[in-house]
């Protein structure tokens, strides 16, 4: 919200506002600032559709169409939009191009629409959407448009990503062939928001992992003994990401959680 | 509807269908910000307002114009525009007659009242229900597993907030983590029918 004020009121000298750098958008969108993994914006959509590879990719290629045409259009008509309507106007276009989104779902892959339900619809109120769109009210058409896609293409591989693993976990397939090989039984909590949950949270951390190591930087924590600070929190540190890669390959790694949900959902 | 009835309905949504950590509709205003709890309460009982209005008006619109107009492929943006109808309306009420629990609110409560859960919860309730009255109970037992479901994640927040995270956990992952793991404990309701 702060942000939103501080563009909001800054925009009037314009050869005051910089260029924007193409590749550190490319850059943000796709790693640092990666939407689903970083920011975590579109987490509903991860949760609830992305429990397999196909649903991901499709919802994530259809929220970057969205993403596209919404950041164009902000670029374009966003200062002309008085700052307290602009939220719920492009909102409105986006639930608007989902009933677009919907119908070229429907014509081209009515499975995949059925199989997503009502998440199409969600995609209007992903934050993400918003997001991009107070961005792309402040800057030019090529900048909003090159941001929309590095975060379109950024959200699409994070969560299919996630869909993978969870289907990999959850139903013993990857788009839909079997990797079990007959000896690993799938855990269906992983199609569950539990799974989702976990399997978004370890991806998180493992990312947020690799920020600390690109900026070589650690966060302010409180005082504590020297080698205690050095040696505990890597550890656990470099376990977690390990089990948020080795996730990714379907080994056994998050296996201590999955007989406990089995247990409580049974 | 019976009481029976009325009582499975509003149990189920309340606890097996959970809309935070069941159907995982708005669950990212709460991962982040602060922990408290007074106004964790009172964003999350707007978030509830809106979606126990939401769901009544969304049925009645889809049932007298949508549908007989055949329009029901248009309903998201038709929604989309009620709920921000709901979100001005509100925004007005609470700044003109309590002021301090807007205040209260701060920023949150326009993010927060356009989040999925919302619109969530009223293309399923629109679908769902049969009758205006089964609408409007769905809706309010959505809006009161929300307020349940915030108020118990608020609280686990508040207990992890000062443990010693690995740095690659701190914040979000490990929130999403907890998160995960209450998750799990709604889950066990999903077994159970009502």
């Amino acid at each position: 919200m702060s942000e939103k004020k501080r563009t909001v009121a800054e925009p009037a000298p314009v050869e005051a506002r910089p260029r924007p750098d193409l590749p550190a958008l490319l850059r943000g969108g796709l790693f640092t600032n990666n939407p689903l993994l970083v920011s975590m914006l579109g987490l509903t959509l991860a949760l609830a559709a992305g429990t397999h590879g196909a649903a991901s990719l499709a919802i994530g290629v259809s929220t970057a169409a969205v993403l596209l045409i919404t950041g164009l259009a902000a670029s374009l008509f966003g200062r002309f939009i008085p700052v307290k309507l602009r939220a719920a106007v492009f909102t409105l276009l986006g639930a608007g191009l989902t009933v677009g989104v919907e119908a070229a779902l429907g014509a081209l892959l009515p499975d995949v629409l059925a199989s997503l339900g009502i998440f199409v619809a969600l995609i209007s109120t992903c934050g993400l959407i918003l997001s991009r769109a107070e961005f792309a009210c402040v800057n030019p058409p090529h900048a909003a448009l090159v941001d929309a896609l590095a975060h379109g293409v950024g959200f699409t591989a994070a969560l299919t990503l996630v869909g993978v693993i969870r289907e990999a976990l959850g139903a013993g397939t990857v788009f839909g062939f079997d990797v079990t090989l007959g000896v690993i039984p799938p855990a269906l909590a992983f199609g569950a928001p539990v799974g989702g949950l976990l399997v978004v949270g370890l991806l998180a951390a493992a990312a947020q992992k690799l920020l600390l190591l690109r900026e070589k930087k650690r966060p302010p924590k409180p005082t504590e003994p020297e080698p205690d600070e050095l040696t505990e929190p890597t550890e656990p540190a470099e376990a977690a990401e390990s089990d948020g890669s080795a996730g990714s390959t379907g080994s056994d790694s998050p296996g201590p959680a999955s007989p406990e949900t089995e247990e409580v959902s049974a | 509807m019976s009481f029976a009835a009325i009582l499975s309905l509003s149990l189920g949504l309340i606890l097996a269908e959970n809309v935070i950590f069941t159907r995982c509709f708005g669950i990212r205003p709460l991962l982040g910000g602060s922990a408290r709890i007074r106004p964790a309460l009172a964003v999350s009982v707007c978030v509830a307002l809106a979606i126990s209005v939401a769901s009544i008006l969304s049925w009645l619109v889809t049932e007298y114009l949508l549908t007989p107009y055949g329009l029901a492929a248009a309903r998201t943006p038709v929604f989309v525009l009620i709920i921000a109808l709901i979100e001005v309306v509100l925004e007005f009420t609470l700044s003109r007659f309590t002021p301090n629990l807007r205040a209260l609110l701060g920023a949150e409560l326009p993010t927060a009242a356009a989040s999925s859960a919302v619109l969530g919860s009223a293309l399923i309730l629109s679908t769902a229900s049969t009758s205006a009255l089964e609408a409007l109970i769905g809706g309010v037992s959505a809006g009161a597993g929300f307020v349940l479901a915030a108020m118990i994640f608020c609280s686990v927040r508040r207990r992890i907030r000062f443990s010693d995270a690995p740095a690659s956990f701190e914040g979000i992952p490990l929130a999403l983590v907890s998160a995960a793991l209450v998750a799990l404990a709604f889950a066990g309701f999903s077994g159970i029918s009502f």
